[in-house]
């Protein structure tokens, strides 16, 4: 059944009436207004109408004239965690228990999107039982992670008021970038061991698989 | 009181100047008591924080005319404070502060004081409703607002204005502060409903009013007429009084009002109300003033927000330059 | 489940029980794919957008000399935990630029400034500063303010004058507060002393008002008062305020009754690196720009009383000029460009590096102040931020010239 497409503006502001609901759904950027059943932009940006007869609102990307580069290149940035989106973070500080880690950068859950910073850091936390999928229980903290170490992982809960939870049970999540005891840069060799190219030094981490 | 974080004054105690004769106000612009002042607004003057936003009311025809000045930056969402409990929603707080050059008369310090709180919870009240909170789970999102000029006196003793009735200068600064901060959050791109705009309107007596039958109206069209024998008073409906002005406020509302949804989020008012045969008619009369400068407002902030977008959107190289014409829909509906 | 191989080699695996290790690369390279394009400062009056030099991701290279696809297995048996040769070159690491920064901000840094030719990642050369942008007399009720903008970093200063009376009281009761002017020497160095010793100057610099995601409004932090303190002792040192306008006079005795006191509040709107240089600036700024009404010692109501017209208004006769120029400074390493003074750092420069130099140039090619520290570094450093000061100076004095010196 096609219809024909809504007028919409070239710019939409927040509060403005976009399409009606019943045959149009609300996607990102904008929220449904019940009273009126009318679809209404969030933000200020650039509507678009999609195939699937959902209506939603982008920011471009160059939105803010810095006077440095644009550090967030995609549209619609992911501002928060959310769960089954992708993060980059470094680990501070280490436990028998779990990891703490600072999330640094996110991605975002559907196809196409690309890693963003985040303008504030978050606190999040890898527990030893969601390091790795396999041997869950007899899991060494110590041996898969330090202090500095860049892991990627996988948002797997909200938590609570100060963290979110974190796993890295998968093949391609785990520690990317390490450094050894001295100070020099790790390079992967298999899931549970990185090595360092001076001295030859053999370190345990739970390494991600390079792409 | 001595600040030992900050460098004071002699311990002595300084004290404001003191002038010969009563100090030479400057001389008003005339305009209809309809008539909203030229609002300047800009978006995105500060670039690390996520928005904000400069608004100076009214565009100074010279240097030397007064103006009221404010910035407002947001950051966030971010992560709340580790100590906070979980909330399933983002935590909306505002803080408005006055540089210590901002008013007349006595220099303000940098200690907050009971004016600077209570207009910021003011400010996170009207504010508060009109951001989805609820897609932002776990997280703050902190609006500041500095007051860098203030047009007139804010009611404290010792600015030298005088002539009796109610001091306006604070609502103008709540009303400014409440629509510079949507524009911060709109520039921010952070999920709302809508954006509030605030809007302030006084009852102004007129300084030569005759003794006759008293009308409360928009510039002449007649209300209740009131039996003569009583002292009557010419009172007129003023949107956007100026602080700085010769005249005397009877009662002034300042509202914040979300314009697309036709719903306010604040109400202020001040000043006696005389009720007329005709029961709450002038507190009505007087709120709707200030709704119809509150949209007022709105347009220039819609102005504000699609003039950045131009810009940038001619930076990435997407549009060329290309008229804005008939893209009018920001009509409210 | 994926079930993956590793490629037993059991040659290797004695020699990676010793420790040694086979086939590793003798370095890890971080390398950008594009090579750099020059960049233009972008200046703050138009809105224009720089490029990012390093468009391309940044991507961590392994050099390699093996051929071997390294396998990965969730379920590893002893036999096969072997020393498996590192990843071929078509599979590196790779990061967007902005994910670089965060990661290792010191080698993004240090990237930048190696290319050539040597850039910083906001596209100005190490020894450029950026362009400075003056507004003055915009504050109603100051009696002098200024806008400084350089770059992302904007701060407005305003300057009000309060009276600071010798006596106090009223009707018979007359408390001497503090003694009238002695026989002391009436120079320069006198007078300065005692606008210090009464304090006729009170300098603040306010960053809390949400100028830059660390700074919320709350009591100032050690860094802002940091700066206070050196903003204070500058103004101080460099003597530019002088005495004698200061003064208000009783026109019948001649005799000093009462001090005028400048508080001069400088509020930080945006913050982006070197807050220190835009902040003095505008304080100097304010200062030419101070307008104080007249006043007098009135005896019967013993108390200062001012003349409201503004044409008696009086100048404010600041002596001369003097401004700062802030430096940042990294060391690359001897073998890779040694040390790089970076003029007029940005908050990501500030907190990558660690050395500070500050020059206080005056006119006629003086020095009036140099600050350094946070690293060990040669005296021709320091020599050559001297001359990058003077440099600026000249900078500072034309945009004075253009902006104050007009309104005579």
């Amino acid at each position: 059944m096609s219809q024909d497409p809504p007028l919409l503006p070239p710019l939409a502001l927040p509060g403005q009436p976009l399409a009606q609901s019943p045959p149009y759904t609300a996607g990102t950027g904008t929220h449904t207004q019940n009273s009126t059943s009318t679809i209404t932009a969030s933000i200020a940006g650039i509507p678009r109408a999609h195939t699937d007869m959902s209506i939603s609102v982008t920011r471009p990307t160059a939105s803010h004239p810095h006077s440095h580069p644009n550090p967030n290149p995609n549209p619609n940035p992911l501002l928060l965690p959310e769960v089954a989106s992708a993060v980059l973070a470094r680990v501070t500080r280490l436990n028998p228990r779990q990891a703490t880690v600072e999330i640094f950068a996110l991605q975002a859950n559907h196809a196409g999107a690309e890693m963003g910073v985040c303008e504030h850091t978050f606190q999040g936390l890898i527990r030893a039982q969601d390091v790795r999928a396999t041997e869950r229980d007899r899991v060494k903290i110590l041996d898969c992670f330090r202090v500095g170490d860049v892991v990627r992982a996988v948002v797997i809960s909200l938590g609570d008021q100060s963290n979110y939870y974190l796993s890295t049970a998968s093949n391609s999540l785990g520690v990317i970038v390490a450094h050894s005891d001295a100070g020099d840069p790790l390079h992967p060799i298999n899931w549970r061991q990185m090595a360092c190219a001076r001295t030859g030094i053999v370190e345990e981490r739970k390494v991600a698989k390079p792409i | 009181m001595t600040d030992r974080r900050r460098i004071n004054g002699p311990p002595e105690g300084t004290t404001p100047l003191e002038f010969l004769t009563g100090f030479t106000h400057q001389s008003v612009i005339k305009r209809s008591p309809t008539t909203l002042r030229k609002i300047f607004l800009k978006t995105s003057l500060t670039p690390p924080a996520t928005g904000s936003a400069f608004l100076e009311l009214p565009t100074p025809s010279s240097p030397s005319t007064p103006t009221l000045k404010l910035t407002a930056s947001v950051y966030g969402p971010r992560p709340l404070p580790s100590a906070t409990a979980f909330s399933p929603n983002a935590r909306l707080t505002a803080e408005l502060k006055f540089s210590p050059f901002s008013t007349p008369g006595r220099r303000r310090g940098y200690i907050r004081d009971g004016v600077e709180r209570d207009l910021s919870a003011q400010l996170s009240l009207a504010l508060v409703k009109s951001v989805d909170v609820g897609k932002y789970p776990k997280s703050a999102i902190d609006v500041f607002v500095s007051v860098l000029d203030c047009e007139g006196g804010l009611g404290d003793p010792g600015d030298g204005k005088g002539g009796g009735g109610v001091e306006v200068g604070l609502m103008g600064v709540l009303a400014a502060a409440i629509s510079c901060a949507s524009a911060a959050i709109a520039d921010a791109g952070i999920e709302c409903f809508d954006l509030v705009a605030g809007g302030v309107a006084g009852a102004m007596l007129e300084r030569d009013g005759d003794v006759e039958v008293g009308r409360v109206g928009e510039g002449g069209d007649s209300g209740g007429a009131r039996p003569r024998g009583e002292h009557a008073r010419k009172v007129t409906l003023v949107l956007d009084p100026s602080p700085a002005g010769d005249y005397v406020i009877l009662a002034a509302a300042a509202v914040g009002y979300m314009a697309a949804k036709d719903e306010l989020t604040l109400v202020w008012t001040k000043g006696s109300m005389s009720p007329s045969s005709d029961g709450t008619e002038e507190t009505e009369r007087l709120i709707d003033g200030a709704i119809r400068a509150a949209i007022g407002v709105r347009l220039v902030i819609n102005e504000a927000i699609k003039e950045r977008w131009l810009l940038g959107l001619n930076e990435i190289g997407l549009i060329k330059e290309k008229g804005v014409g008939g893209d009018g829909d920001t009509a409210m509906d | 489940m994926l079930q993956r191989k590793f490629a037993i080699d059991p040659g290797k695996m004695d020699e990676e029980k010793r420790g040694i290790t086979l086939n590793i690369p003798q370095e890890v390279k971080i390398t950008f794919s594009a090579s750099p394009q020059k960049q233009q400062e972008k200046s703050p009056a138009d809105g224009s957008q720089t490029d990012t030099s390093l468009s391309s991701s940044a991507s961590l290279h392994t050099a390699t000399g093996t051929t071997n696809q390294p396998t990965f297995n969730q379920h590893p048996t002893i036999n096969e935990m072997t020393t498996v040769p590192p990843p071929p070159p078509s599979s590196p690491l790779s990061f967007p630029p902005a994910t670089f920064q965060k990661l290792a901000p010191k080698t993004f840094l240090e990237r930048h400034l190696q290319s050539t030719p040597a850039t910083r990642p906001s596209g100005r050369s190490s020894d450029a500063f950026r362009k400075p942008s003056l507004h003055t007399n915009s504050l109603s009720h100051a009696h002098g303010s200024a806008v400084i903008r350089t770059g992302d970093t904007a701060v407005v200063c305003g300057v009000r004058g309060e009276v600071l009376s010798l006596t106090a009281g009223s009707g018979g009761r007359i408390v001497v507060l503090r003694s009238g002017e002695d026989g002391r020497r009436k120079d320069e160095e006198g007078e300065g002393d005692e606008v210090r010793e009464r304090g006729l100057v009170v300098t603040n610099l306010e960053m809390g008002t949400g100028c830059s995601r660390d700074y919320h409004p709350g009591p100032p932090t050690d860094f802002a008062q940091a700066v206070t303190a050196r903003l204070h002792r500058l103004l101080l040192a460099n003597k530019l305020i002088p005495l004698r306008p200061l003064r208000i006079l009783d026109p019948n005795t001649e005799e000093v009754k009462a001090y005028w006191v400048l508080y001069i509040d400088v509020v930080v709107i945006s913050l982006d690196g070197n807050v220190l240089d835009a902040a003095w600036a505008s304080i100097l700024a304010a200062l030419h720009s101070t307008k104080l009404p007249q006043a007098y010692w009135d005896q019967d109501t013993e108390g200062v009383i001012c003349y409201p017209e503004v044409s008696r208004y009086k100048p404010l006769e600041v002596r001369g000029l003097a401004f700062t120029a802030s430096f940042a400074v990294i060391d690359l390493g001897a073998e890779k460009g040694g040390k790089v003074i970076l003029s007029d750092p940005d908050e990501f420069e500030e907190g990558v590096c660690e050395e500070r130099i500050m020059v206080c140039a005056l006119e006629g090619e003086k020095v009036g102040w140099i600050e350094k520290g946070g690293g060990i570094g040669q005296v021709a450093e320091v020599i050559e931020c001297v001359h990058r000061a003077t440099e600026r100076f000249r900078v500072w004095e034309q945009l004075f010239a253009e902006v104050l010196g007009s309104r005579g």
